[in-house]
């Protein structure tokens, strides 16, 4: 995906954050519907400043799981810190304005918000494989 | 992280700098770098979160690269145990290239953390090894510790350092 294709995203609003399983979707629009769903398939992070606001590993992970001792259910909608900060934090980002995308020397896609937040995904190894795509809404 | 959680972790990791005979390997899906501190004692950093080792230009290996068969070894693919044949796939094709070329000349040159527990380490080879902080829980995401130590293991999370003894 090259710099150029994933500027359509500059200027749209964040509308709305999907989980999927292990799978996790932002969907973009302009004011008349038009827009772009990203789907990613790899760790990325949100962030405010210094402070990491979820990570795509919080969608297996909660408060005090142990995977050596703990049984759980990670993919129960609402069970994982992924899922709660979807319940409890998402109103902050949706809604906010891209102003910029760009893919970074060591191919990092940086969504940055109009509020300061960014999302940065990463890719996951050094296999050439797919780690997000960018489709046409609707 | 606080300002003071801050404070202790860059006190402890500081004996890391100048460290040599700089090692990687793992034990199963835990990732370990062998460290020779400039006290002579030896030291072990232990990413369970993402990381990542690049050079100015390219990432050259990540955590997950230890799931990935080399190319030889992809027509056992169907076992799911494969990759953790020593030697089977491209973190430890890496690891071992890693250690026979720099093991014996590279030095840590500096080391940073972040106010959110993400750790960057320089190498004299001009490598930067990246770990980031993977989940806003309290799992863990990196240990630092001193191999037969008495020091309690610093363990960070995604909520500062553990505290909790006997972890």
């Amino acid at each position: 995906m090259s710099e150029q294709s994933i500027s359509v995203l500059q200027n749209l609003k964040l509308k709305d954050i999907h989980r999927e399983h292990e799978y996790v979707a932002f969907t973009f629009a302009a004011d008349d519907g038009t827009g772009y769903i990203l789907m990613i398939y790899t760790f990325f992070r949100i962030t405010d400043g210094n402070r990491i606001l979820v990570t795509e590993t919080d969608v297996f992970l909660k408060d005090g799981f142990d995977d050596d001792l703990d049984e759980f259910e990670w993919d129960e909608p609402g069970a994982n810190a992924f899922d709660q900060w979807l319940r409890d934090g998402l109103p902050g980002i949706v809604g906010q304005s891209v102003v910029s995308a760009e893919l970074n020397k060591y191919n990092d896609l940086i969504l940055r918000f109009s509020e300061g937040v960014v999302l940065s995904v990463y890719s996951e190894s050094t296999e050439d494989r797919e780690y997000w795509d960018l489709k046409k809404k609707g | 992280m606080n300002q003071s959680e801050k404070e202790i972790v860059e006190n402890r990791i500081r004996a890391l700098l100048g460290s040599e005979k700089i090692r990687f390997g793992r034990s199963i899906d835990v990732i370990w770098i062998a460290l020779k501190g400039t006290d002579g004692r030896d030291y072990a950093l232990h990413p369970s979160a993402f990381f990542r080792v690049c050079d100015e230009n390219r990432v050259l290996v990540t955590k997950f690269d230890m799931y990935w068969l080399l190319p030889e070894y992809e027509t056992d693919a169907d076992d799911d145990d494969a990759w953790d044949v020593q030697g089977h796939n491209y973190f430890d094709d890496w690891a071992k290239r890693f250690n026979e070329e720099y093991s014996d000349t590279v030095t840590v040159t500096s080391i940073a953390v972040k106010e959110n527990g993400d750790m960057t380490v320089s190498f004299s080879n001009s490598m930067v090894l990246e770990i980031l902080i993977e989940t806003t829980t309290d799992c863990e995401c990196w240990r630092f510790f001193e191999y037969h130590g008495t020091d309690r293991h610093l363990v960070i999370t995604g909520k500062g350092i553990r505290s909790k003894e006997g972890e």
